[in-house]
This record gives structure tokens, sequence and C-alpha cells, in this order.
């Protein structure tokens, strides 16, 4: 592995969606690389690992030598080109860790304080001993399930990948622990597309950017297209679009809201350079990435799972939407349209399906009358709970108790 | 200050009360000779059955609880243990808060089936290896309690998450 102040130069603008597409999602490739690959530029994260042959990997103009065991971490502002050795296949395995899954497993807004060492840590590690059995293990277990798309299966793969992103993280954290003196080793081209990811949401004047690195604007424009393959200008509108098209699968935030967030000065300006490097406008992407692609990727809100937290915890106590409007700080009406929304329920069905299954389990469990069952469940009177348990179920709740236990109670 | 009707567990709590996150979370191993009577708790409950065998019934309905028997309950779900003659049962359990079922059934590649906590409780019956993996889980679990809070431990939320998508990928078809 070695760092060189002196960028290495890739050439012709990176291509993207090779690694990376709707049926790629939580599935296992296996790529094998027997020559050169031009620079790729992916919209979400990857792990590679390398399973066998020996190769090179430059990222941002700097040149990492792979060897089996090499396990690396790239983030969408890595432009990397990939080649083998002399003779040699390089084979590896890769997987997609998406933006919206990570932010995910992340709980969203808390950003841990490993992930500031990713930024400062190598993208490449060379595996060994009990990590490197570990990530064989982890990799071997995903290819396991890597066909496999039910949501049970998701869930196993998702855990997996969580699990690899905190190995990785590890070893960044060891890293910075040892190598602070480092850093100044990268070509200004690295730090810039750095600098630019992780503050594209910011009022970006290229001006004052290179006047804080200390050059001049066509030298900042130059490293870039050296390193990266785009000038400033396009790093900035690509790294937003990123941020926006994870922004997007969000289905209650509204556009003028994600434009601002992600940095644009405006709605339209959001909308043309959206079109511009995906080929489509937001909306159309949006009813794409939800419910057409591939692998479907689909955000609750967290204040979906709130209410409904809220439902599952009282309903055992008199709540109606009023009381839990004030309790949770957000309005009916909003309670209202994001269940219909996004679960196509109303909060009566929910609030009256958690009452009758807790009821039919008082009923198949203990000898309580039937009018303390309907109290204990929440409901108001014995006459609402028969009539509902009658609609829901067909019989009547003695009926129901005498089903299940045989009449021995 | 007005007056409040009825108890709520936000009233003492933080406005961006984080409830849906791992926050209460205890794993361990147990052997059982008695069988325990009807219990019922408001947590989620994650039980494998490592060895013995026996009867497990939850709201009248009556499961088999033999090697490899894996059993989620959730707070609607009274369940209890009857134990075969001269055997004993040893398992490995995991407590976890409820709203962690919300946060869990909203991973972007999940499709729950309805909103609801499941009306029967999940069942699954595993293999030889997989009661291994999930035993094993199970252990690393009760460690990384051990370690700190749960709400800080990211990779105790990873291996609740495998432990639940093990249950989802195997359980029984429902009757």
């Amino acid at each position: 592995m070695r760092s060189q102040q002196k960028a290495h130069p890739i050439c012709g603008r990176p291509i993207s969606g090779i690694f990376t597409g709707p049926d790629k999602f939580l599935t296992l490739q296996s790529v094998v690389v027997r020559e050169h690959i031009p620079p790729v530029a992916e919209d979400d994260s990857l792990f590679i690992y390398v399973a066998a042959g020996t190769g090179r990997i430059t990222i941002n103009g700097v040149v990492f030598d792979l060897v089996p065991g090499s396990f690396c971490w790239l983030q969408s502002y890595h432009v990397f080109s990939l080649e083998s050795d002399w003779g040699t296949a390089l084979e590896l395995q890769v997987l997609v860790y998406d933006y919206p899954l990570s932010s995910y497993m992340t709980y969203r807004p808390n950003r841990p304080a490993q992930l500031n060492n990713l930024s400062t840590a190598l993208p490449v590690f060379d595996l060994a001993g009990p990590v490197r059995q570990q990530v064989e293990g982890l990799l071997n277990e995903f290819a396991m399930y890597s066909e496999d798309h039910d949501s049970g299966a998701n869930l196993i793969k998702s855990a997996i990948l969580g699990q690899l992103s905190y190995a990785f993280l590890d070893l960044c954290t060891q890293y910075s622990a040892t190598h602070t003196h480092l850093r100044h080793q990268w070509p200004l081209g690295w730090i810039l597309s750095l600098f630019i990811a992780y503050s594209c949401a910011e009022d970006l004047d290229p001006k004052d950017v290179a006047e804080s690195f200390g050059v001049s604007v066509p030298t900042l424009n130059r490293e870039l297209r050296m390193t990266t393959g785009m000038n400033f200008a396009q790093s900035v509108s690509r790294a937003r679009i990123n941020l926006a098209s994870a922004a997007i699968l969000f289905s209650e935030l509204s556009f003028h809201f994600i434009a601002t967030y992600c940095g644009f000065r405006s709605e339209v300006a959001f909308y043309r350079t959206f079109r511009e490097l995906k080929g489509m406008t937001p909306q159309e992407y949006r009813d794409y990435a939800i419910a057409t692609a591939g692998t479907p990727r689909k955000m609750v809100s967290e204040t979906v799972e709130r209410i409904l937290f809220y439902i599952h915890t009282n309903y055992r106590e008199q709540i109606s939407l009023k009381t839990m409007a004030q309790d949770l700080y957000i309005s009916e009406n909003i309670i209202r349209t994001l269940l219909d929304e996004t679960l196509h329920i109303s909060f009566k069905d929910v609030l009256s399906d958690c009452r009758l299954r807790y009821a039919e389990a008082l009923l198949a469990v203990t000898d309580m009358p039937v009018l303390d069952v309907s109290l204990a469940s929440g409901f108001n009177s014995e006459r609402t709970f028969t009539r509902l348990f009658k609609a829901r179920t067909g019989i009547t709740p003695s009926a129901y108790r005498t089903q299940m236990t045989g009449g021995a109670v | 200050m007005k007056k409040r009707r009825y108890s709520s567990p936000y009233l003492s709590r933080d406005y961006f009360s984080k409830d849906i996150f791992p926050h209460t979370v205890y794993a361990g191993r147990k052997a059982i000779r008695q069988p325990t009577p009807y219990r019922q708790h408001d947590e989620i409950e994650f039980l494998l059955i490592r060895s013995g065998e026996g009867c497990m019934t939850v709201n009248g309905r009556s499961y088999p609880a033999a090697k490899g028997s894996l059993f989620c309950f959730s707070p609607s779900h009274f369940h209890k243990l009857d134990i075969n003659k001269g055997s004993k049962l040893e398992i490995s359990e995991c407590h976890v808060n409820t709203g962690l079922y919300f946060f869990l059934t909203a991973c972007p590649y999940h499709e729950a089936d309805s909103a609801a906590m499941p009306a029967l409780p999940l069942y699954a019956l595993l293999n030889e290896s997989l009661t291994q993996q999930v035993t094993g889980i199970i252990d690393d679990i009760t460690a990384e309690c051990e370690k700190g809070p749960a709400s800080e431990n990211q990779s105790l939320f990873f291996l609740l998450m495998k432990l639940f998508g093990i249950l989802e990928k195997y359980r029984a078809a429902e009757a």
C-alpha cells in the first residue's frame, strides 16, 4: 500500500452503474477482472473483497495494491479503476451497501463518532488473522441468502452489511489512532473530493473553496478533473444529487424541502440538475425507486413508527386520536393522513385490532367475565366489545372462549 | 399547567424520545425443570429451545417445543411452557423493548404485511446448524449487553436484526 503526494491521473469521465443498480442490491456479485477496467463512479457505497489474485485499485488519484484479503469500502465520492497484475485474474466479491439502508442502520439522525474516522482513514485495508476470518465468514453467510429476496432473507443480509461496515469502522479507528501524522500526504484532488462530499449541502463558491485550499480556481478544476474526471461544478452537482436521491425515498418529504436540504438555490435548479444526471424527473425517480425497481426500497418515517408504537403500548388505556396528538406533539390531521397514505389504515382500525387481540388472549387464557375482559383491554363497554368481536371473528366472546378452552374454564 | 386526564409514558419523557430504538435488551441461557404458568410481559421475547422436549401453549394454541424451536412473543401473547416427564429444557432467551419491533419492520427492504404486531406468535423449527447459529447470536447479544447501554451499541442492533431475520425467513406457515 503506498500513498503519494502526486495524483495518479485518470482519463475520461467516469461511468456509473457497473456495480450498482436496482437488481444488484442485497446480492453478492462475483466479479473477475482480467485487465484494466475504466474509471467508475457509483452512486452508492460498495464493499469489495479480494478473494484471489493481485492487482491495483486507483481511488481518486491514489494507487493501492490489492492482494487476497484486501477489503475496500468505497463511497460515492470515490472514483476508482481496477487493474489486475499481468497474467493474473483479480477475483472480487462486491456488495452494495446503499445509502438509504445505511442511514436506516445508523438510526438516521445519529451519526456515530466512528463515521468521522471513515473519512480520514484509508478506503482499503489488507486483512489478516481473526478480522479476515470474521469478514470471510460474513461474506459466506451472505452468499447463502444471496438469491433469496423475501423479507426475512433481506433482514439477515442487511444485518450482515451492518456487521461488515462495523468491522471496517473498527479498522478505521485503529488506523486513525496510529497514523495521525500521515494525513498531509494525500494529493489535493483526494482532499477536495472529500471536502465536496461532506459540505455539498452548503452554498459552495469555487473562488472561496480555492482560496481556502490556497490554490487558484483553474488549479482546483484541473486537480479535480485529473483525479475524478469531473470539474468542480460537476462534482458538486453529483454530490448533491446523490444526497437528494437518498432523501427522495422518504415519500413524505416535499421536493422543495429536498432541494434546499441538498444545497440547491431553487427547486427549478434541483429539477434541472436531477434530470441531467439521472435522466428522469424527481417524481419519476420516486415512483420508480419505491415501487417498480427490482428490489423496491421503502422508507417508513420515524413518525409513523412512533404513532404505531404509541398505540401498541397504550391501547389498554382510553386513548383517542386527540390524546395521542397531544402526547406526541403531532396534529390529528397529520396522524390521519400519514397512517392512510403509508399504511392504508385508519387510527380506529389499528386501535381496535390491538384491543381485540389482547381480549382474545384474555378470553382464551383466563376465566375473567366478559365485562372485565372488555374493560381490561381498553373498551368502554361490553356492548362495543361484543359488537366489534362479532364483526371480526363471527362469533360471540363467550362462544370463542368455549371454542378455545373446550368448555374447561 | 393543564392537568392531563390520562397517564402516558410520554408525559415524563423527552419530547424526542427514542422508544423505537433498542434501549432495554437482556439475554441469557437458562435451564428449566419445572413447568411455568401463563406469563405476559410488555416486551418482545425471543426464545430458543436448545435441548429437551415439551409443549409451549400460547393463547390456548399449543406448539411443540423441541430442539431448535424458536419463538417470538409480543405483548399480547400469554405463554406457558410444559415439560415432558423426566426431561430438562435448556433455553436461550432474549428480551427487547417492544418499540424495536416497529423499527425492525421499517427496514427499507422489509415488506411488512400489516401495521399491527403479529396475531399469532412467530414460530420456526430450525435445523441443527441454524440452532447453533442462533445460540451463538444470543450468546453474542449477552456479551454485547454487558459492554454498555443498548441504545449506543450498534453491533447489538445488527445481531437482533439477524435474529429477527432468521425467524422471519424460517417461520412455519401459519395454520
